[in-house]
């Protein structure tokens, strides 16, 4: 009888401390939610490599109990400092993959990496490329006006618009920063969950912003083929662009520096080693601690808001005036030159490389098949690269954190 | 805590400036650098050009129409087939011309070369 009790208290016991017992419905949404995102990377393919981990984070934090996860380690008063012996002392696996995250390691090596695949000779080649870069940068900072309008303050404001820079990594870096401390109505997960939906969705929400904004005789217009570019200009490229911003943003100079560290490995071509290191094993291994890192932080609270549904509006917004922004400037630039830019180059200045590129090789090849725009369309979209760090690294430096 | 109008306007104004600005010196700094190193290619490619000796016409150019590198090498390749079958057949022949069939519209690169550029983008 004695055993039979002591059979049932121990039931009892593993019923209470197991999931089930808290399991609320915000965590069943929570989790519908992860599938959802796991459904896009697996099934449609969306961003796989980074929304898979984010899903899967997603999925691990709001399933209850398992203690890998703890909001209330990182949500600090205003003007106090995170206590990080607590967090080593009570933290669960991905509290510590979190501390990448909030020390903003992840996002400059993630810049290391992206700098080793890129090539700048068609920026190089067409500098004034940069002029798209800057002017798609408009739909961070008209953002920040929307963000206000509906409340936000500054710190949330700046993170959420920083979305418009269509690059996951500084949307990662610049909401850390901003929103460091605790009692913020949004969080860097969420602001990374809606940067990386973004940026999957270039293919759906582009094209038709270029199709309104731009004329047929427009769409068809050919560029003159680009200069090839030497070794030499390609080496002092990234020297000469580090210490330009840092001399003039130097809060941007970790993000600037670390990419350009990247293509100073590439483009020497003497540490093939530190090269492949950097784009392949080294950016795969962050890319697993960023993904499930962030995704862990999109606690049910935090998503299951209003707040979180305002920054996916803002979100759309803030990609498509920038979008926007790139055309109308490059529809300058056709009218500046007598018609030797095709302003379709202009949206690939927001910084998804490549797709936002791809996109305007698309477009114009629906007018004209024979048209290659692709390597034209490069330029802006690396310049957007280096613009979106530029432009996070003013929010950082006017914006008190 | 909700923000002044006075300072969001600051943030997006001076925000837009110092980004444009940024990015317009990197536009100067990268022309400069553009400039200097065309200028030293052809300045390095001007003695090659009084240096090397007069072209020595072994062969007449078989193509009146050829203009660009695509074109010329395309040229090349029809004349080299026409050669193969005439020493073939043991009689001489001579491309006078070569002219693209009507309708085509001109592309900057051939038409395998298209082909698979645009494959390879989709």
């Amino acid at each position: 009888m004695e055993m039979i009790d002591l059979f049932i208290q121990t039931l009892a016991e593993l019923a209470e401390t197991s999931g089930f017992a808290s399991l609320g419905w915000q965590n069943v949404v929570m989790m519908l939610i992860s599938f959802v995102f796991m459904y896009l990377a697996i099934k449609k393919g969306y961003e796989p490599l980074l929304l898979l981990p984010i899903a899967f984070g997603m999925l691990l934090t709001n399933l209850p109990s398992t203690g890998m996860y703890h909001p209330e380690l990182w949500n600090i008063d205003s003007g106090h400092e995170l206590d990080f012996g607590r967090i080593l002392h009570e933290g669960g696996l991905l509290d510590f993959l979190y501390i990448g995250v909030k020390l903003q390691i992840y996002p400059a090596l993630i810049f290391l990496g992206i700098g080793c695949m890129t090539d700048f000779a068609p920026l190089i080649a067409n500098p004034k490329s940069f002029l798209l870069g800057a002017a798609a940068q408009a739909g961070i900072f008209l953002t920040f006006l929307g963000a206000a309008l509906l409340g936000f303050n500054a710190n949330e404001a700046g993170s959420i618009a920083i979305i418009g820079g269509a690059d996951g990594p500084t949307s990662i870096y610049v909401s850390s920063k901003l929103l460091s401390t605790g009692g913020y109505q949004v969080e860097v997960g969420t602001i990374a969950l809606a940067a990386y939906t973004y940026m999957a969705l270039v293919p759906l929400i582009q094209p038709p912003i270029m199709r309104k904004l731009t004329t047929r005789k427009e769409r068809l217009i050919r560029m003159e083929q680009l200069r090839t570019v030497s070794k030499t200009e390609k080496i002092l490229f990234p020297i000469a662009v580090t210490i330009i911003i840092a001399l003039l943003v130097p809060s941007a100079a970790p993000l600037v520096g670390m990419l350009m560290l990247g293509n100073l490995f590439k483009e020497s071509g003497c540490v093939d080693r530190l090269t492949k290191t950097a784009q392949n094993e080294l950016m795969n291994i962050i890319t697993i601690f960023l993904g499930i890192s962030v995704g862990a932080t999109t606690v049910a609270e935090k998503v299951i808001s209003f707040a979180f549904f305002k920054v996916i509006i803002l979100g759309v917004i803030a990609f498509s005036v920038g979008t926007a922004a790139g055309l109308i400037f490059g529809k300058i630039m056709c009218a500046v030159t007598k018609g030797k830019v095709n302003p379709l180059i202009g949206s690939a200045g927001v910084s998804a490389v490549p797709m936002a590129a791809r996109q305007s090789q698309m477009v114009g090849v629906e007018e004209d098949p024979t048209n290659f725009l692709l390597m034209h369309a490069m330029g802006p979209n690396v310049a957007g690269v280096i613009g979106s760090a530029v432009a996070a690294g003013v929010l950082l430096s006017i914006i008190p954190h | 805590m909700q923000m002044e109008w006075s300072y969001v306007f600051a943030v997006v104004i001076s925000g837009l400036v110092l980004v444009f600005v940024a990015l317009i010196l990197l536009i100067l700094a990268v022309s400069v650098m553009g400039k200097i190193f065309t200028a030293n290619d052809k300045k390095a490619a001007v003695p090659e050009k009084t240096t090397a000796p007069a072209p020595v016409r072994e062969m007449p150019a078989p193509v009146e129409t050829a203009t660009d590198d695509d074109e010329t090498e395309i040229a090349a390749v029809i004349a080299a087939a026409v050669a193969a079958i005439a020493e073939e057949s043991g009689r001489a022949l001579r491309v006078k011309s070569i002219r693209p069939a009507g309708g085509q519209r001109r592309s900057s690169r051939g038409q395998w070369a298209a082909a698979a550029a645009r494959e390879s983008i989709q």
